[in-house]
């Protein structure tokens, strides 16, 4: 494989490759450069520094690494609530809604849910949850006012990023206070009642001093289940925040931020695979003839089906085959002692599609709940001998409850971390920082009607022993003994110019964590400058990603099993988490070509292939929760920007992604997915954008429910009209090419997928 | 066997790193690539500044001449050129007579210079000096690089280099004495410019 990835290199890097000269007009990667700064004010170019650290500036040309970034009019011109919407146009990344208005990103890998392998950064803080190892991109998200840029970094960038910068970085970079003077409101409402409006307010304190505070209001409307039922998931998010930046000196800058959310939505359990009849365990002559009267082979195996289909059958007509007291008497039912069928009864909605029969369908519904708060303190400068300096300290409290499934978290977080970086002769830029990290945690689980009633806890382990009956096995509990966690992280990096043409970086991280251990996590990455109007670019990392708590210290019961054994007995089925699942490591390779033919036009082509050890996967052959295997993926990312002409630009992406597990194909990542955006200004203040989205299918992989998301293809359309210098009015029409699709949904504590329907909305915005 | 092959991957890791730094400390003179970065930053300096000043109406009316002087390897004259052409859609270019003299060419320069200019701008390798800066009669705006030119010529405008950025050093007073006028947004930037009294 690596052979494999070399050669292609080698070939690209064959056929766009004469010999350089340094020409004496500006080169089109050198105009491209001008125009960006041309488009930055007068003040923001004091703050370009002449000699970078590579990993730092995204928008370098020779950056060694394959990097998207996303700006504001990205989001506005798009009608997009959420910034982790404009993600759907990155190539590599793959952007799903789910119920309850959730966004979740994933990066080029077989991570497809939940459990992210990337790190995403927002306003300075690492944003993850140690208990799903994931962030809410809709609770810590920023009004498009205050965001200078979201940059997308795909690949570990272990060395400066650290532990969980597996598979790439999304870093979001708020604006300075001084950038947000006066008052700015943005309001969308959609089609179904679902609304959002935020408003951002700054001024200035003293000659040196600027602030900003800013509200904002999301209520959600009513979504519908893919069956059709109602989802239950409409609520709120209400979110406030503040920035206050003062000068204390000519090379001395600080900033204190802030920021507060509170999250109601609800939850849908679906719960009729929950309560299950495990036919197997039926007298051999009673299975002979229930697989008679079902039409089975003699020689199949009878596997734990729902129980409500197990009573419906009793009102099925076999005639003449069987009569209900027949098929009573093959299949006894559980006694009303042991379980509380008028609480399952309260709880049964319509019907639902069981292989050739249909069973009742149970649902629960529990708020789901998200409250945090969060305050980050910075102080940089620079000093006369180059020396640029930060120091950052963060203190975050989360409180988020699964009322679906009875589980709450509060999680509360210190960060203080030192960053600095200093020239080392002419050729040489030292980058090295220190960070400290504590994580404590509180956690309960409460067992949840219709869940509290007595059974073994473990049939599979226990199947007969008396002593091992509870009535209180909630859905997801957690092992108490591990609420506290400390990460200690050093690193250093130097990013030296070779020659005129070759940029290296070379640097490792050392990290001490209580999650994922003692380790050095190193990386190199050089550019080569081959001729004007090409980049080749190569790096080797590897990276750590910590198991997430879920992962290691959970125990999931997601469903209860009657057996007709000894009388007839409920038992549990539990999946335990994995204590002893070690980290993950990832060796990556890549290569990527960027290349300007002119100005106008950039294409970029970025391959990658990841070997991963002990990555951490939902299990599908044992009792555990989730299994570590070696795994390995592989593919790549291609991406264009053309400006067409001055009122016409064109921007699209395609990637393919491949993953193995052991050997084995794994699908829970859409093996190809393709994006193109026009731009199109029609008249200096009217645009018409289009957008077309496509992702291969995917399969979410499930202990209980396994889902097939189908491909799907998404058209958007929006006009946006520039009323003024500062207010900005757009139509928006999405998903206008099917009425409904659907995009994921939750693994292990499933929740039925929800349908992402087509929608139109407007959007005003006034702008600063 | 795994344990060797570990040693093995660090230590071929350890050999690139020390074989990139060894490498990077030889043969190589000049951070040719941090220079033309300079200019390009230098250059869209320029363009924000032929904004904020208000030309006479005399200068509206035949242009703005802007005179580089100084070889110039890191394509200031070049940056300049497109960056003006960019910053008002291509139209904004011909408003602007922008000529560029190597330090073989000084002579021309100079007469140049004598017949009259709006800007002048010493390029880093310019040989003209503090005493040839002073013989200049000619009413115009002089840019030139260093505190140390700056310090000791009537040049308003430097650009400074220092802590890897790159900023403006501004004589308000005589920036006044040249006749130009500037609009007083350029006293509110907050770190570009360093308004020094000389």
């Amino acid at each position: 494989m690596i052979k494999r990835f070399v050669s292609l290199g080698l070939f690209v890097a064959t056929l766009a490759c004469p010999d350089f000269v340094f020409a004496e007009n500006l080169s089109p990667f050198e105009k491209a450069e001008l125009k960006r700064l041309l488009s930055l004010e007068i003040d923001d170019l004091a703050e370009q520094p002449i000699q970078g650290v590579l990993g730092y500036d995204q928008e370098y040309w020779r950056n060694p690494a394959s990097v998207h970034v996303i700006r504001p009019e990205d989001i506005t011109e798009h009608g997009f609530a959420n910034s982790v919407e404009a993600l759907r146009a990155v190539p590599g990344m793959h952007i799903s809604r789910g119920l309850a208005y959730d966004n979740f990103a994933a990066m080029r890998n077989f991570s497809g849910f939940s459990p992210q392998k990337f790190l995403g950064k927002i306003g300075g803080r690492e944003v993850s949850q140690l208990m799903l190892g994931s962030a809410n991109y809709s609770v810590d998200d920023y009004p498009v006012a205050v965001i200078d840029r979201i940059e997308i970094i795909r690949g570990p960038g272990a060395s400066i990023w650290g532990t969980n910068a597996v598979n790439g970085v999304i870093n979001l970079v708020t604006k300075h206070s001084l950038e947000t003077q006066g008052d700015s409101v943005r309001l969308l409402t959609q089609d179904n009642g679902t609304f959002m409006g935020d408003y951002v307010h700054g001024g200035q304190i003293s000659e040196h001093s600027y602030y900003r505070f800013w509200i904002r209001d999301q209520e959600y409307a009513e979504g519908t289940l893919n069956s059709g039922l109602p989802a239950h998931d409409d609520g709120y998010l209400r979110k406030a925040g503040f920035r206050y930046d003062n000068k204390l000196g000519s090379d001395l800058n600080f900033y204190i931020s802030g920021g507060g959310a509170t999250r109601r939505l609800a939850h849908t359990l679906d719960l009729s695979n929950r309560l299950l009849y495990d036919l197997g365990s039926l007298p051999n002559s009673s299975q002979a003839q229930l697989k008679a009267l079902l039409g089975l082979e003699p020689t199949s195996i009878l596997t734990p089906v729902p129980l409500s289909l197990v009573q419906g059958l009793l009102l099925q007509d076999f005639t003449p085959f069987a009569t209900p007291a027949q098929v009573l008497a093959l299949l006894p039912q559980p006694g009303l002692g042991t379980y509380n069928p008028l609480s399952w009864a309260k709880i049964a909605n319509g019907t639902v599609p069981f292989q050739d029969f249909t069973a009742v369908r149970y649902e629960r519904y529990g708020e789901l709940t998200n409250d945090s708060g969060h305050i980050v303190a910075k102080l940089d400068g620079i000093t006369d001998s180059d020396l640029e300096w930060s120091v950052r300290g963060a203190v975050e409290h989360t409180d988020i409850s699964l009322g679906h499934i009875g589980f709450e978290w509060q999680q509360t977080q210190y960060d203080l971390a030192f960053d600095a970086n200093r020239p080392l002769g002419d050729f040489h830029r030292l980058s090295f920082g220190l960070a400290a990290r504590r994580t404590n945690l509180d956690i309960q689980s409460s067992v949840i009607e219709p869940f509290a009633f007595t059974s073994l806890v473990n049939l599979a382990a226990n199947p007969l022993l008396p002593s091992s009956y509870s009535d209180s096995i909630p859905v997801l509990s957690y092992d108490q003994a591990f609420t506290e966690f400390d990460r200690f992280t050093a690193y250093l990096q130097d990013s030296i110019s070779l020659t005129d043409t070759i940029e290296v970086s070379i640097g490792s991280k050392f990290e001490e964590n209580d999650l994922a251990g003692t380790g050095f996590q190193p990386g190199v990455r050089a550019s080569w400058l081959a001729n004007d109007s090409n980049v080749f670019w190569a790096g080797y990392s590897r990276a750590h990603r910590q198991p997430s708590l879920r992962e290691r210290y959970t125990t999931l019961t997601p469903a209860k099993v009657w057996s007709n054994l000894g009388g007839g007995i409920w038992s549990n089925v539990q999946f335990a988490g994995g204590e002893s699942l070690d980290r993950e490591e990832i060796d990556s390779f890549e290569i990527g070509w960027r290349t300007r033919p002119d100005e106008d036009f950039l294409l970029e082509l970025s391959s990658y292939y990841y070997d991963t050890k002990n990555a951490v996967l939902a299990s599908s052959e044992n009792a555990n929760a989730y299994e570590a295997k070696d795994a390995e993926s592989y593919g790549g990312e291609l991406s264009i920007d053309w400006e067409i002409s001055k009122i016409w630009r064109l921007r699209g992406g395609y990637s393919l992604a491949r993953g193995k597990v052991e050997g084995d194909r794994s699908y829970d990542f859409p093996e190809q997915t393709a994006s193109l955006t026009s731009r199109l200004s029609y008249s200096d203040n009217l645009t018409f954008v289009q957008s077309l989205y496509y992702t291969d299918e995917t399969q979410i992989p499930s202990d209980y429910n396994p889902v097939t998301i189908p491909s799907h293809l998404r058209l958007d359309l929006g006009i946006v009209w520039e009323a003024s210098d500062d207010w900005e009015v757009g139509f928006f029409g999405r998903d206008l090419l099917e009425p409904y699709h659907i995009e994921t949904m939750f693994p292990g504590i499933d929740v039925e997928p929800a349908r992402v329907e087509r929608t139109f909305l407007i959007s005003i915005y006034k702008k600063f | 066997m795994i344990a060797q092959r570990a040693v093995l991957r660090y230590a071929l890791f350890s050999l690139v790193i020390f074989g990139a730094w060894g490498l990077s400390f030889s043969g190589y003179s000049q951070t040719a690539e941090q220079n033309r970065k300079m200019a390009r930053i230098e250059a869209s300096y320029l363009t924000h500044l032929t904004k904020y000043i208000q030309w006479d109406s005399s200068t509206k009316k035949n242009g703005v001449k802007i005179i580089i002087h100084g070889d110039d390897p890191y394509k200031f004259y070049e940056s300049l050129k497109y960056a003006i052409e960019v910053s008002s859609g291509g139209e904004r270019i011909a408003d602007f007579e922008i000529m560029h003299f190597t330090n073989d060419q000084t002579d021309l320069a100079l007469k140049n210079i004598k017949e009259g200019f709006q800007i002048l701008v010493l390029t880093k390798k310019s040989f003209l000096t503090a005493e040839d800066l002073d013989k200049i009669e000619s009413k115009g705006l002089i840019v030139v690089h260093g505190e140390q030119l700056f310090d000791n010529t009537n040049a308003p405008i430097a650009f400074q280099y220092s802590q890897n950025r790159v900023r403006l050093l501004i004589d308000r007073k005589l920036l006044n004495q040249g006749g130009i006028r500037v609009s007083s947004k350029l006293a509110n930037l907050r770190n570009a410019v360093s308004f020094v009294d000389k």
